[in-house]
């Protein structure tokens, strides 16, 4: 009897731990606002429907872009972008932290303005997941005497493309943008599990995904009554290419039974299956009081397309305050609520499911041609992971992200 | 129905176009850094404006030197002091003013006159740079313009004369008349305040510094002024300016404080002799 509980333990530990790798095999698909791009908008909570006046208003409405007071050039790079998702008691009793660290300029944009359209050619990197992780664990659990850990992911989706602008009469224009959509996804996986028996299990595991697609966009802006502005986009992407491989290989020597037995599996998955991104419809609303004031409401909605997603709404909020004609402070709030379906009790892993709230904030300095801006902005969520693979088992889960933002822009 | 159908998108561009008729002008966007440069852009254009009809009068005055080489060469001198100065806004114009009276003058915007009596008087192109210094001050801290008093409420120093200068009417015009005939008079009669010239003097010995100039140099110049305003031969400069023993103490107090005694600056005789060799 002892001997077949400390059977099924080994088994059930070493299972347990083998088994992350079904989990969040891509960066975030699960969120739709994990980076906030430009400079006014993303320090304010990404709320620029409405707006959108600047070369930054090619990704969020291309309507507004007619509105530009002049030509310009706007660049801006995430100082450091660096998210921590943190597993309760994953390991044994011990929490299973990931962190991503990316360093990448998100965001360049050139704008021409004539006089009542605008042309803007943009590059924008909307996601960015970056993660190189080596753990080693001694004595994780009673049957394991150590497991050895190395991650090595890199998940970036780039988007590029021209945007034009049309402005009818004076309060109302329409604007359109065609990215193109790449995507470029690696991932190497590496365990060493050994256990108190001599037993060891080794894994390798390599992904690669290329994606190419489209994502047009169409916005409309309308004033309807002095100091105020409403802006609607509409935009999906659709992929024509989305080439996986995948490469794993498992290698076991299991000494169980008193007698050693040695496995060895190689597997190889090739897959075009392409997502189904959802259609992404939003909708916003300025105030401008003053020139030295104004407040914006966005709503994002997600209709899902893909089998497995639900529909999404995320909320945010905005507001810019000029101390003086050259120096200006932005706060915002933002909703990243997840686009899975709600659990239940036959959800089984991998899920996650967190909802993710946002704070940013933004200091920017003006001269007569340019800017410079400087922020901040953080993420916090907490929620349930199911994490080993056919199990309904859950555990607690936090993520949180910091995002330092330093961009500029100036006219020209 | 089937009509309506068939030019869907022809009555979505009308009903746009229609939108659009009913709402007002997007100024309100704009935000504070756009409407503060934009004002300053349309000072500036004012300003320039309106000291291009001040020369006008003092050019009604005194005929402009056509000498090609001459004016090419303090032009070159004058360039070079308003790098220092903190308005790239504006270009400056330079020009010599056939008389021999002793002067120089400086009209808002950019437009400097030396006359050939101050130019036959000076020894080097140190006192050259050291006149043209003291006039770009002027413009520089826009003496002019505030003497004319005509700052408004948002503080902007030229919004008062924008306003003048910015209209159009009748009432604009003669307003706008008014003021040229107030700067004018102010340049030959009345002149600035002391402290104003005062200041315009420190300004230059510091632009002076910061192009190697010699700053004696200057203050012999002022020192050389005394018989002539004494004997009548700088009328308009003896009415608009302070004394120069007022002015010569004001600058080696300065150079004093900031221990500027023992400072080597260039002269460049030889280079300013050869080009004002007839005169």
């Amino acid at each position: 009897m002892k001997y077949a509980l400390r059977q099924i333990s080994l088994s059930f530990s070493i299972f347990f731990i083998s088994c992350f790798v079904a989990t969040q095999l891509y960066a975030d698909v699960d969120h739709y606002k994990n980076m906030l791009v430009g400079e006014r908008a993303a320090t304010m909570g990404g709320t620029y429907v409405a707006i959108s006046d600047d070369s930054t208003g090619c990704y969020y409405n291309p309507a507004g872009i007619a509105y530009a007071v002049g030509d310009s050039l706007s660049g801006s790079g995430n100082v450091l972008h660096k998210m921590k998702t943190v597993y309760s008691e994953t390991i044994g009793t011990e929490d299973w932290v990931r962190e991503s660290e990316t360093l990448v300029p998100n965001y360049f944009g050139v704008l021409k303005k004539y006089k009542s359209y605008s042309f803007c050619f943009s590059y924008v990197v909307p996601e960015a997941f970056i993660e190189h992780q080596d753990l080693v664990f001694n004595d994780p659990l009673s049957t394991v005497k150590i497991y050895y850990q190395s991650l090595h992911s890199e998940d970036i989706t780039y988007l590029m493309g021209p945007s034009g602008a049309l402005q009818f009469g004076e309060n109302f224009s329409l604007g359109l943008t065609l990215y193109y959509h790449y995507r470029s996804f690696m991932r190497q996986y590496h365990y060493f599990l050994k256990s108190t028996d001599g037993g060891y299990q080794l894994y390798y595991e390599s992904n690669k995904q290329r994606e190419d697609g489209l994502m047009p966009k169409i916005g409309v802006q309308w004033s309807p009554w002095s100091l105020l502005t409403v802006g609607m986009a509409l935009d999906q992407t659709f992929l024509f290419n989305a080439t996986f491989q995948g490469n794993a290989s498992i290698h076991n020597t299991d000494n169980s039974t008193g007698t050693a037995s040695y496995t060895s599996l190689m597997t190889q998955t090739i897959s075009e299956e392409k997502r189904k991104f959802p259609l992404h419809l939003a909708f916003g609303a300025a105030y401008f009081p003053t020139p030295s004031l104004l407040y914006t409401v966005d709503l994002d909605y997600y209709k899902a397309q893909q089998k497995g997603r639900a529909d999404v709404i995320n909320y945010s909020g905005g507001t810019e305050y000029y101390f003086d004609p050259t120096n200006a402070v932005r706060f915002g709030l933002f909703t990243n609520y997840t686009n899975l379906p709600q659990t239940d009790s036959t959800t089984i892993a991998p899920y996650e499911y967190i909802d993710i709230y946002g704070a940013s904030f933004g200091y920017t300095s003006y001269s007569s041609s340019s800017s410079l801006t400087l922020g901040a902005i953080y993420t916090s969520g907490s929620g349930k992971a199911w994490l080993y693979s056919g199990s309904t088992e859950t555990r607690n889960m936090t993520r949180d992200s910091l995002t330092l933002l330093f961009s500029a822009s100036s006219s020209l | 129905m089937n009509l309506f159908r068939n030019h869907l998108w022809f009555y979505i561009f009308i009903i746009s176009f229609v939108f659009a008729s009913f709402g007002n002008a997007q100024e309100f966007r704009l935000r504070a850094h756009h409407v503060y440069w934009k004002n300053q852009e349309a000072n500036t254009e004012r300003e320039i404006n309106f000291g291009r009809s001040v020369s006008a009068k003092i050019l009604g005055k005194y005929p402009i030197m056509r000498n090609e080489q001459k004016v090419r060469y303090i032009s070159q001198i004058g360039t070079g002091i308003s790098a220092q100065l903190g308005r790239p806004e504006l270009r400056y114009y330079f020009g010599i003013l056939d008389t021999d009276e002793i002067n120089a003058f400086a009209a808002p915007g950019g437009y400097i006159f030396v006359t050939k009596g101050a130019l036959k008087l000076m020894r080097n192109e140190a006192q050259l740079a050291g006149v043209l210094a003291h006039e770009l001050a002027h413009i520089d801290q826009k003496h002019i313009v505030r003497k004319l008093k005509l700052q408004s409420t948002d503080r902007s120093v030229t919004s008062g004369i924008a306003q003048v200068l910015g209209g159009a009417s009748l009432s604009a015009k003669i307003a706008l008349e008014r003021l040229n005939d107030l700067a004018f008079k102010m340049l030959m009669e009345e002149g600035l305040s002391k402290e104003d010239e005062a200041d315009a003097d420190q300004k230059a010995l510091e632009m002076l510094i910061s192009t190697g100039y010699d700053l004696q140099s200057y203050l012999d110049y002022l020192l050389s002024l005394k018989p002539y305003l004494e004997q009548g031969q700088a009328k308009v400069l003896s009415k608009t300016h302070p004394t120069i023993e007022f002015r010569y103490n004001n600058l080696r107090e300065f150079i004093i404080k900031n221990n500027l005694e023992k400072f080597q600056g260039k002269n460049n005789e030889i280079r300013f002799k050869t080009n004002f060799a007839k005169l």
